[in-house]
């Protein structure tokens, strides 16, 4: 175990707002630093597919921030419990067709879920192939995913 | 009367974008069986000109996440032939280390997460581990992954992407006792090696796919003594022969329409295919003894021209993999960092390694100055398109009494034997299966 705590991010840096949980991660290291308690790690995952079950062995606690696309409002910032996961369709796969949902289906499977983990999901408009940056819409939403990880962070490490 | 069309876009358990498109006549002729690839163009041959010598290695390695290592050694040894420089005996060892690593990754990847899933019924290798019989293998393939992605992680200073291989030589070599760990986590894993070996041979000695045999053109790097991943001659089962540097000569691309990969033929023979299958096909004598003694036990012996038989291959080819690293880092022993020295110098020249899912030629021209004049790279999706339409051709009419679902099913596995990677090639998978009634 490296970390008490690890905020995991994952998106395509390439595809518009499939990047939000890179960005939500960038933008806790750069402006909430002084927010993040001893313990709590950050990282940028990209699309690390199965690799998440490795990650995952790293720390007991985990959050998860990634884009998700289930027809709310575009910058929408959604909660799950890994107990009680959304729909797997509306979650980003990445190359080879693994999303998140799968990676802790298979991580229940074989005894490799972290004992708590709390999915961030934020509601994303576009996943335009070769485009850097994302629309107003979601980028309006950062600060507040920041906060929710934060909020997750104070309700987890309080416990 | 209407013709019957399978057609299945987006296909999953593939990297990047594409779709196969199969029209059937009412006599169960194929009027069409095609395999059109819309993953975009990448461009990187001619983004490479004006570039460094030294960058282009570096970045064609970002073609791709699963073999970034063929690309990659393909074009440093291409880029050093070109200018001349010889690399030690230690940096030829570290890159067949480095590139078998690859291998142990991918095929374990492929056998399991993308291939095994049909063989048993499945839609994902998540709903594969659901079956209690099967999980515990699973994990273990999840493990010889990691193993692969560990040594990488050893070997390159970084997952998937290296920072140490360079031109000449490596920035940085790894110790005696990260060789010694790997090699315990090695040992370990030949088990798993046996156990998927085992599994696949079962998997795929069921009908119709032990019943589907088509001969073709099986081409793949070959060395009498060596088993071929980084270095040997281009060669087929049909007789042909040829240097890897002129492959440019031999390997002839075509753009063809609704297709974003170029497909590929050999000069004078036709269409060709590539990956594990046909390079067990020609180089089973030197798989390593228990790769061989696996095969015996398994029931797999060459000549095999049965498509579906490509899952066995690779379970072999892991075996040896695992057994090649293990001798490797035996013969490294204590690696040291070496000078690396080179001059530019004008010259063309090109080179061709065994990626996991067949043969990926690079080259091109420097000038004097060191600055790239000219690239060419082939991936080996390109290689196997063409002929995947044969592969329809052949066998859809053998399976044309199955319901749609099936049929467009064993259509995609046809396809998946290949282990495609368009993103690569660009250059996926979406069947489409049209029959008349």
């Amino acid at each position: 175990m490296e970390a008490d705590l690890l905020v995991i991010g994952c998106g395509n840096e390439f595809a518009s707002d499939d990047a939000i949980g890179l960005q939500v991660i960038r933008s806790l290291r750069e402006l909430k630093k002084d927010q993040l308690p001893d313990g709590v790690e950050l990282i940028e995952a990209g699309t690390p597919g199965l690799n998440l079950l490795d990650l995952w062995d790293r720390a007991p606690r985990v959050i998860m921030v990634d884009a998700i696309k289930s027809g709310a409002e575009p910058g929408t910032v959604h909660n799950f419990d890994a107990s009680l996961l959304p729909p797997r369709d509306v979650m980003p796969v990445s190359s080879h067709g693994i999303n998140i949902i799968d990676a802790v289906e298979l991580g229940r499977l074989l005894g490799r879920l972290p004992a708590q983990m709390i999915i961030i999901g934020v509601e994303i408009l576009s996943e335009e192939p070769f485009h850097v940056g994302l629309t107003p819409e979601v980028e309006a939403a950062v600060l507040l995913a920041c906060d929710r990880v934060l909020e997750a962070i104070g309700a987890i490490m309080g416990e | 009367m209407s013709d019957r069309r399978l057609y299945v876009d987006y296909l999953a358990r593939m990297e990047g974008d594409g779709a196969m498109d199969i029209v059937i006549g009412e006599n169960g002729e194929i009027k069409k069986a095609a395999w059109e690839v819309w993953e975009p163009p990448r461009f990187f041959e001619a983004f490479l000109i004006g570039r460094k010598v030294e960058e282009a290695p570096e970045l064609v390695q970002r073609i791709c996440g699963i073999c970034p290592h063929a690309h990659h050694i393909s074009s440093l040894r291409a880029m050093e032939r070109a200018m001349g420089v010889k690399v030690s005996e230690q940096t030829r060892l570290l890159r067949e280390l480095m590139h078998y690593s690859d291998w142990i990754m991918s095929h374990a990847l492929h056998i399991y997460c993308l291939a095994a899933p049909d063989f048993v019924g499945y839609e994902s290798v998540v709903a594969m581990a659901g079956n209690p019989d099967l999980l515990p293998i699973v994990g273990k393939a999840l493990g010889a992954k990691r193993l692969g992605n560990d040594m990488i992680v050893a070997i390159c200073g970084h997952e998937i992407q290296n920072r140490t291989s360079v031109l000449g030589g490596y920035t940085a070599v790894p110790s005696k006792a990260t060789l010694q760990a790997l090699k315990d986590r090695l040992k370990a894993s030949k088990e798993f090696g046996y156990e998927t070996a085992k599994l696949a041979a079962q998997l795929a000695n069921a009908e119709p796919y032990k019943s589907l045999e088509r001969k073709a053109e099986y081409v793949s790097l070959y060395d009498p003594k060596r088993y071929p991943i980084n270095e040997g001659k281009l060669y087929s089962n049909d007789g042909f022969e040829a240097p890897d540097e002129e492959y440019p000569i031999w390997i002839l691309e075509k753009h063809v329409p609704n297709c974003n990969c170029k497909h590929a033929t050999l000069k004078g023979k036709g269409n060709l295919v590539v990956g594990p299958l046909m390079r067990v096909n020609n180089n089973f004598g030197t798989l390593s003894a228990d790769a061989r003694k696996i095969a015996a036990e398994v029931g797999f012996s060459v000549p095999c021209f049965k498509p579906f038989m490509s899952i066995v291959a690779r379970a072999l080819e892991l075996v040896h993999a695992i057994d090649s690293a293990i001798e490797l880092i035996d013969v490294l022993g204590e690696p040291k960092l070496e000078p690396i020295k080179y001059e530019y110098k004008a010259g063309e020249s090109y080179a061709v390694t065994e990626a996991a899912r067949g043969i990926c030629c690079h080259g091109g021209r420097v000038d004097k100055n060191g600055v790239i004049q000219k690239y060419d790279l082939i991936a080996p999706t390109a290689r196997n398109i063409a002929s995947l339409e044969d592969d329809f051709r052949a066998f859809v009419p053998k399976l044309v009494n199955l319901p749609d679902d099936d049929l467009k099913l064993k259509c995609e596995m046809m396809i998946r034997n290949y282990d495609p990677c368009q993103s690569c090639a660009t250059h996926s998978i979406k069947v489409n299966l049209h029959r008349e009634k």
